[in-house]
């Protein structure tokens, strides 16, 4: 069985290139979600074995999300999205717990090794 | 002594030539021991350092004394030590076999010096070895070919050019960087190259600052976070406190993604690299806009430099012992001395009763029996004391094992794990000097005949490693030592035929399962189908055996076949002074030691009857063995044999028997004296001492009469 992802993103093109993405690499997408407290339903519903997350977004930006879904589940695993300029709340990310995180606009290949890895 | 005769311009080396040789063998224990633990630990630093020393120490006390052969090769030593310390080389099975090997040959050669021998022993072969590897380290490709202990991950593209980092600590990062040193922490400038157009670069620092924290404290990241992510750098590097090793700390920063490689190095700064660091401090001295902090510092950390070398405590959290050392001469004078204060003592008591009997109710006969009393109490706690000088750890003989056993399990090709307990247990050092040998010899037994090859193990569901275990205890008032492994067994039916087949048993007798395992003591004894050279050549038990009941004690063997071996040995605690029950035997007086009595008996004879020969009586549905003094020392026999008899049974563990005797006369504290060497090995007597009223009375050996008894001869 292939690892399970849910990708969060507010932007529909982001989460369509992710999921394209992750499915050529073997990976299963079983949800989507378009911002924190979405993601935050659908994680506990779902229970995926990875999440890549975006940071901003509305309503619950990925930051509150990350530290929602891992006061109710520590061992989460989530790698957060960023786009530049957005290095403190990455590195805030970090400190809360997140495994890792890939930068805007993506390589494929660093995204897969960041999944890769988060997995292991 | 030639060698330093001519040295040190008048001063007279010999005089130190003791104290040399203590140091030295310390020194040489130290770095035995050490090199087995960087074996199984990989690049420690605080070990390697401490291995550095030792060697550095050896060289220049053996320097002083002029034993050239002992310089070359720890000098040699030194060196390769050195390069491990300062990461220019990783420990690998083939420089742990060759300081292994140089710390026999300087065993070798100070035990020459110790007989005041010149030292012959060869050391050019070790010496050349060891700067061939030296050589060797310095092309870094074959290096990264080299079969290491611990591998470390680096990708190829990064150079083996290490450049020690100008951090630029300021005061508390200094000191903190100082304080952990003394704590025996290792210092490391780890250098993390990132991939090419990493973006969010400062948060790749901060992640591998992260992953460090948890084993270890990072003190400060060069280029710091803010300059790295302006920056056009690919790289950083973090000062690293931790105790753990390079290879682990590499392993964790590798998982960290778009960080390509790492390459971690012990931090120096402060230790023999003064030079470099300094002039660069000084260089950052002149650049006003900066944002690190406290830049007049550095001038500091080089005056410190200069005196931390070798101000720098051993950091391995050696807890101070306070120790003295004493010539055994003189403790054992004062053990003698002892002695005769209890045997005189004993006289006195003698007399005070005497008098008692005589003058009852005279003031000063009671007066002289108080003070008999009290100075019975005061030599009890002197001879307490005393005794306890005379003890020592057994774990300094248990030492030298982890060594054997490593050496032998790779000469056989087995897979063993030795495991050590009781290591605090004491005993008196004249037994632990003895025991060692004996310990050995089961030891490799155990490897060569108990404990079966990886296959034979794995076929038989057991795992790959064999584990034999060394453990010491006090049993009431003896020591237990077991080696006990995991192992084959003994094949009681092989030895049972074994045994008729040399004609040590009779073909019919029939033996308990306990006593077959004991005829593995007999002289010319062995199962083993060829000779090898660790043992099996049929001499070994036996002496094994007679060194144990020279000692007083007696050995025991359990096995089950499929399962394993253990060997216990019992031996008394003390050998001087003893408790003993006096007995008279005819018109001799004999002393029992008391800690091998179980209990008396009033017999009759009647009661004693004779099986195959030998006297025995029922005690409580138990048959008890009797062994009559009379018979055995040949005594004459008193004219007028009376219808009862007392017995004293005694023993060790489960083995006992009964002494015929005719009289008991009590309880008495004895002083051990040792016959002297001609008369050392009577059976059955373990000394003599002299009594209260002068009388020179021998002291029976349990063990000896035991062995006679139970071991079944034809």
């Amino acid at each position: 069985m292939s690892p399970t992802i849910m990708i969060v993103d507010d932007a529909a093109f982001m989460r369509m290139m992710l999921k394209d993405i992750l499915t050529k690499n073997g990976f299963t997408v079983v949800g989507e979600a378009e911002n924190g407290v979405a993601a935050l339903k659908k994680y506990m519903g779902l229970q995926p074995d990875l999440t890549i997350m975006d940071i901003t977004m509305p309503e619950m930006d990925g930051l509150q999300a990350l530290k929602e879904i891992r006061k109710r589940d520590p061992k989460a695993r989530i790698i957060m999205c960023s786009a530049m300029g957005q290095q403190s709340m990455v590195i805030e990310a970090i400190q809360s717990g997140a495994k890792d995180f890939v930068v805007k606009p993506f390589q494929a290949e660093r995204v897969c090794e960041a999944v890769a890895k988060a997995l292991k | 002594m030639s060698q330093t005769d001519n040295k040190n311009m008048g001063v007279d080396l010999k005089e130190f030539l003791d104290f040399y040789l203590l140091d030295s063998h310390e020194q040489i224990e130290r770095l035995g021991a050490g090199l087995l633990q960087l074996e199984k630990e990989g690049g420690n630093i605080g070990l390697i350092n401490d291995l550095f020393r030792s060697a550095h120490s050896l060289k220049g006390a053996s320097g002083t004394m002029g034993f050239t052969p002992i310089v070359a090769m720890t000098h040699a030593a030194e060196d390769l030590l050195d390069r491990l310390r300062q990461g220019k080389m990783d420990v690998s099975l083939e420089i742990i076999d060759i300081l292994l090997a140089v710390t026999d040959s300087v065993k070798g050669m100070l035990t020459q010096v110790e007989q005041r021998l010149e030292i012959t022993l060869g050391y050019e072969d070790l010496v050349s070895s060891m700067k061939e590897i030296i050589k060797r380290e310095k092309n870094p490709v074959t290096q990264a070919n080299q079969q290491s202990v611990r591998e470390i991950e680096t990708e190829e593209a990064w150079e083996d050019d290490f450049q020690l980092r100008d951090f630029s600590l300021d005061e508390s990062e200094s000191a903190k960087l100082n304080n952990a040193r003394i704590m025996g922490y290792g210092a490391y400038q780890v250098d993390v190259k990132l991939a090419p157009k990493t973006l969010m670069k400062a948060v790749r620092a901060v992640m591998a600052t992260q992953r460090l924290e948890g084993m270890g404290s990072v003190i400060k990241c060069v280029p710091s976070i803010e300059d790295l992510e302006i920056g056009n750098v690919e790289s950083f590097s973090l000062l690293v406190l931790c105790d753990q090793p390079i290879a682990t700390m590499s392993r964790e920063l590798l998982e960290i993604t778009e960080l390509v490689a790492v390459d971690i190095h012990p931090y120096l700064s402060g230790i023999g690299v003064a030079e470099e660091t300094t002039m660069s401090t000084t260089r950052v001295v002149e650049t006003p806009v900066s944002t690190q902090k406290a830049v007049i510092e550095p001038k500091k950390l080089g005056a410190d430099a200069a005196v931390l070398p070798e101000g720098i405590p051993n950091g391995e959290g050696n807890v101070p012992v306070h120790t003295i050392r004493v010539d055994t001469a003189r403790m054992d004078n004062l053990i003698n001395l002892v002695g005769e204060m209890v045997i005189t003592r004993t006289r006195l008591v003698q007399i005070g009763s005497d008098l008692k009997a005589q003058y009852q109710t005279d003031d000063m006969v009671t007066n002289l029996n108080e003070a008999n009393l009290y100075l019975g109490r005061l030599m009890n706690d002197l001879q307490e004391s005393v005794m306890r000088l005379r003890m020592v750890a057994i774990g300094t003989v248990f030492g030298r094992f982890p060594r054997l056993v490593r050496d032998l399990a790779k000469k056989t090709g087995k897979m063993i794990e030795l495991v050590l307990k009781g290591e605090d247990t004491e005993l008196d050092k004249t037994v632990v000097e003895v025991i060692g040998d004996p310990l050995m010899h089961l030891i490799r037994n155990s490897v060569d005949h108990g404990i079966e090859s990886p296959e034979e193990r794995l076929a038989s569901g057991k795992s790959e490693h064999g584990t034999i275990t060394l453990d010491a205890y006090h049993d009431g008032n003896h020591i237990a030592i077991l080696i006990a492994d995991d192992g084959a067994g003994l094949d009681l039916d092989k030895i049972r035929k074994i045994a008729v087949a040399k004609g040590l048993i009779g073909e019919s007798e029939a033996l308990p399962e306990s006593e077959i395992a004991n005829l593995i003591f007999l002289p010319g004894f062995s199962t083993a189908d060829k000779v090898t050279d660790i043992s099996g050549r049929g001499v070994g038990m036996d002496v094994v055996k007679k060194a144990l009941s020279n000692l007083g004690g007696i050995v025991d063997i359990t096995t089950r076949l499929g399962k394993g071996t253990t060997f216990t040995i019992r031996l008394p605690l003390t050998l001087a002074i003893i408790q003993a029950l006096l007995v008279e035997v005819g018109d001799e007086v004999y002393a029992v030691p008391l800690t091998s009595v179980f209990e008396t008996l009033l017999v009759n004879r009647a009661d004693i009857k004779t099986v195959g020969g030998l006297p025995m009586v029922r005690l409580r549905g138990n048959t008890l063995p009797l062994i009559s003094l009379l018979q055995k020392f040949d005594l004459p026999s008193p004219n007028t044999p009376s219808s009862e008899v007392f017995v004293v049974v005694v023993g060790f563990g489960d083995e006992v028997l009964g002494l015929i005797v005719d009289e008991l006369r009590g309880q008495q504290e004895v002083v051990i004296k040792s016959l002297g060497n001609l008369l050392n090995n009577l059976p059955g007597i373990a000394g003599a001492t002299i009594l209260g009223d002068g009388k020179v009375t021998l002291i029976l050996d349990i063990g000896s009469l035991l062995q006679d008894v139970l071991v079944t001869r034809k």
